[in-house]
């Protein structure tokens, strides 16, 4: 060192502390790691370290007394250089991974039937939501303009509420406030006060038809999207419009919000999704996984993530970060329209051709399918399921379908596993299909 | 930099405070450095993607949890998000409302600190609004700002495989009266009457299955056929017609032709011009009685409009068979029907405008004439119009009168003769 201590220079020549002095200028930063980095590297076991410990794992096998005369040496080998040459936490073939996931034993649940028929509205039923204080009515939305409010229990009509010039495509019952919100394709956000039952405030501002709307959990906003691309910000009080998110290029599908950030997810025609940040007024993640227009987005009651659903590709992804949590077996599913997901991991998907599948959500099981029973004089063509949600309970599920019918369906609270064992776990290797 | 010796004339290195912060560990991928260097090689804020992105969490790890966010993250970011809206808001409230505010404020201030002395109370009333009333300035599309860092696509772009074919394609055609394309307001063709279509598409013998419109369309095609069958038939007779009618005339003319050479034959064969000219003049006296004997075969009647249409009259039956009346009414001077139409019945609805005449039929005689309480003369003068236009006999027909006089008549018909004229008269024979 040029300088000791005491901070004089002793017998160093001046070249050599200019250099000293360049180099600590320059390049010292790159001496050392970060310390995150260092953190790491430090617990990162050694070769010799690593071999020490597959010793010990598999000292007792060894021990054990075997009769076979001659030892499974290509087995071992492979796996002394997995356990102890490679790196920890890195797959090392798509065949040991498909191994363990073969082995997983997905969530036995009991199966679904249908229990009742609602009929009442005079067009396609584009959208259904649940009382989510009270949990003992619900609202569909259709195509004929109206939107009906139904007892849960009995399935009795209970209101009907008119007011939009064209079909209802979604709806939004606040927790914090007696209001309901309802988006339309005449380009209106509707607020309706349900101690009234009147529509209270306009929300103005769409270009074209609004697809989605959603209450923010814990903001007094509401977040709308539809044909124009675009996502609006509204303040629920003065009807203003407080921001406008652009960034989809194709119509957006649906929109929820969450309390922490990312606080609205969005997902849309253009195959992406996009995870906004509301302070920075723009997307901090777009998910490029799908390849089709996605349909639809639901939040998972009880864990923090989310899924989406895109013709024949079903995802579920982690919050906040947005990574691929699974990948569902829905190869052969066709169009799905919609999904809703339920505290006991159940996640179900309607397609555009009436089938219902019921999803095991952890592993992407695939345990029932079974297509929508028809009403009379309906066509083929008027099968499809365009929207559904779990009631508060998770028990009930409810449909709304294109033959203008509103379906509940409960769980078979009899069956057994062994009765009902459900569809097989199959897992294959296009699951992990990019 | 705390320390920088003076010697150094170089700037800093760039990335040296930021070197921590930017560098992210990446799970897989190479080892640590090797992150740490294509961190530093790649442009700011690109995006990467990796193997693992493409891996699913959970099929490495099932029992992977994920809790939800707790009360203090939801609430820290509750104050976070709500300051920042709050300062949008105000932003946007005093830019609609917030000059406006401000000019009343002064004008008050003037008008209290004013001259008079006296405080005069202003009060301010906000402009009544249709809470309900859509806003009236134009909104402008937004477009999606392009300079934003592309993400990497994480899907397959070449998959070709679901691509309809060909014949895929052909089932979607549909004809459109029977379409199946979804209807989401459920209009048009009623569901029973599709589901009959469609039950057996190829069975069209029954005709109480088809539509209204569709019976029509097919009568109408029916007719319209018939038709132009009809237009076509008539044309060929038509085009018969001529033909015959033209072969005709030809045929004609022939004849004339040839009875000409005949006659110049003929004239040839006599001796002499005086033998021809007497044997002409036989034929046409021949010829005359002929025509006098068919004249007095037919009727009286036919022989006296005859008569009257060789002096190049025209007369009625009624006059030719002498019934002809004179009119018994002398004052009688209108057109009896301008009257009656309207009284004829209840039965000429159309044409009907009043419900019953204008006059009643002892008034129609006094409309152009003056009260009866008029003096003697006035009845002088009518009488003798009356007596000078009323008609005691039948017509009599002269002949036509050219308004000269019998002299000069005489002097033109001289006149004629030395002349060789003819006065020009009907065709007589």
């Amino acid at each position: 060192m040029s300088v000791n201590t005491s901070g004089f220079i002793t017998d160093k020549s001046g070249d050599e502390v200019y250099v000293r002095a360049r180099w600590n200028n320059e390049f010292k930063s790159t001496n050392y790691l970060p310390k995150s980095l260092q953190k790491t590297l430090d617990q990162e076991k050694t070769v010799l370290e690593r071999y020490n410990d597959y010793v010990e794992v598999s000292k007792p096998s060894r021990n054990e007394y075997s009769q076979a005369l001659v030892r499974d040496t290509a087995k071992s080998g492979s796996e002394l250089v997995r356990n102890v040459f490679l790196p920890p936490q890195q797959q090392v073939s798509l065949m040991e991974r498909y191994e363990k996931i073969r082995n997983y034993k997905p969530q036995w649940h009991a199966p679904w039937k249908l229990t009742k028929v609602i009929n009442g509205h005079t067009g396609w039923i584009r959208c259904v939501s649940v009382d989510p204080v009270d949990n003992e009515w619900f609202a569909t939305g259709s195509n004929d303009t109206t939107i009906k409010i139904w007892d849960l229990g009995t399935g009795k009509l209970k209101k009907t509420l008119m007011g939009h010039a064209m079909g209802v495509r979604d709806t939004a019952v606040s927790k914090r406030h007696p209001y309901m919100f309802s988006a339309s394709e005449d380009k209106l956000v509707k607020c309706w006060d349900l101690e009234k039952n009147i529509a209270i405030r306009d929300f103005h501002g769409h270009l074209s038809g609004v697809h989605t709307v959603d209450v923010h959990p814990s903001l007094d906003i509401i977040v709308t999207a539809g044909r124009d691309a675009v996502l609006r910000l509204w303040d629920i009080r003065s009807r203003s419009e407080i921001m406008v998110l652009p960034g989809h290029e194709s119509p957006v599908n649906k929109v929820k919000c969450l309390p922490v950030d990312p606080q609205i997810v969005s997902c849309s025609g253009d195959a992406t999704i996009r995870l906004w940040d509301i302070v920075a007024g723009k997307a901090s993640k777009v998910l490029t996984h799908h390849s089709r227009n996605i349909r639809e987005l639901t939040l998972h009651p009880a864990e923090f993530s989310f899924a989406t659903v895109s013709t024949n590709d079903i995802r579920s992804w982690k919050l906040p970060e947005g990574q691929l949590l699974t990948n569902f077996q829905s190869q052969d599913s066709g169009i799905l329209n919609s999904a809703s997901i339920n505290d006991d991991d159940v996640l179900f998907a309607g397609g555009d051709d009436g089938t219902l599948s019921f999803y095991d959500y952890k592993t992407g099981h695939k345990f029932q399918s079974l297509s929508t029973t028809e009403t009379a004089g309906s066509l083929e063509s008027e099968r499809s399921i365009l929207c559904s949600t779990f009631d508060m309970t998770g028990t009930r599920l409810i449909t709304g379908e294109g033959d203008k019918s509103i379906k509940i369906w409960k769980q078979n609270a009899d069956a057994t596993e062994e009765e009902y064992p459900g569809l097989p776990w199959n897992p294959t290797l296009v699951s992990q299909r990019f | 930099m705390s320390f920088r010796p003076f010697s150094s004339l170089l700037p800093d290195p760039k990335h040296s405070a930021d070197t921590t912060s930017s560098v992210s560990f990446k799970q897989s991928g190479g080892s640590i450095k090797d992150t740490i260097i294509l961190d530093q090689l790649r442009p700011q804020n690109a995006p990467v993607a990796s193997i693992s992105d493409f891996v699913p969490l959970r099929q490495r790890d099932l029992s992977l949890e994920i809790p939800l966010p707790t009360a203090a993250d939801i609430k820290q970011t509750f104050t976070k998000t709500k300051a920042f809206l709050d300062s949008l808001l105000a932003k946007k409230s005093t830019i609609t409302s917030g000059p406006n505010a401000n000019t009343t404020q002064s004008k008050t201030e003037a008008m209290a600190s004013g001259q008079s002395g006296v405080l005069r109370p202003v009060k301010v009333i906000e402009h009544k609004k249709d809470p309900l009333q859509p806003v009236t300035h134009r909104k402008r599309k937004v477009v999606a700002p392009s300079e934003e860092i592309q993400a990497p696509i994480l899907h397959k772009s070449d998959d070709t495989s679901t691509k309809p074919t060909k014949e895929e394609l052909d089932k979607w055609k549909i004809p459109s009266a029977i379409s199946n394309w979804k209807n989401p307001n459920g209009f048009a063709i009623s569901l029973d009457n599709r589901a009959t279509i469609e039950s057996n598409p190829l069975d069209n013998s029954g005709d109480n299955k088809k539509d209204g419109f569709l019976l029509l369309a097919e009568a109408l095609d029916e007719a319209d056929r018939e038709a132009r069958e009809r237009i076509k038939v008539k044309q060929e007779v038509q085009k018969d017609l001529e033909e015959k009618d033209s072969l005709r005339k030809e045929q004609r003319l022939r004849d004339l032709a040839e009875r000409a050479h005949e006659d110049r034959e003929q004239r040839r064969q006599y001796e002499n011009e005086a033998h021809y000219t007497r044997d002409l003049e036989r034929n046409k006296r021949r010829r005359t009685q002929d025509e006098i004997n068919r004249v007095n075969k037919v009727s009286t009647a036919e022989k006296l409009r005859r008569l009257a249409y060789q002096q190049g009259r025209d007369i009625s039956d009624k006059v030719v068979l002498n019934a002809a009346k004179a009119t018994e009414t002398p004052d009688v001077q209108y057109d009896s029907r301008l009257f009656s139409k309207g009284s004829s019945s209840v039965s000429s609805s159309a044409n009907q405008i009043y419900d019953s005449p204008l006059f009643n039929d002892s008034q129609i005689g006094r409309i152009y004439r003056p009260a009866a309480s008029a003096n003697e003369e006035t009845d002088e003068i009518i009488s003798r119009i009356s007596n000078k236009r009323g008609r005691m006999g039948p017509v009599e027909f002269g002949t036509a009168d050219d308004g000269r006089n019998p002299d000069e008549k005489e002097e033109l018909r001289e006149e004629s003769q030395q002349y060789g004229l003819q006065v020009k008269r009907p065709h007589t024979s």
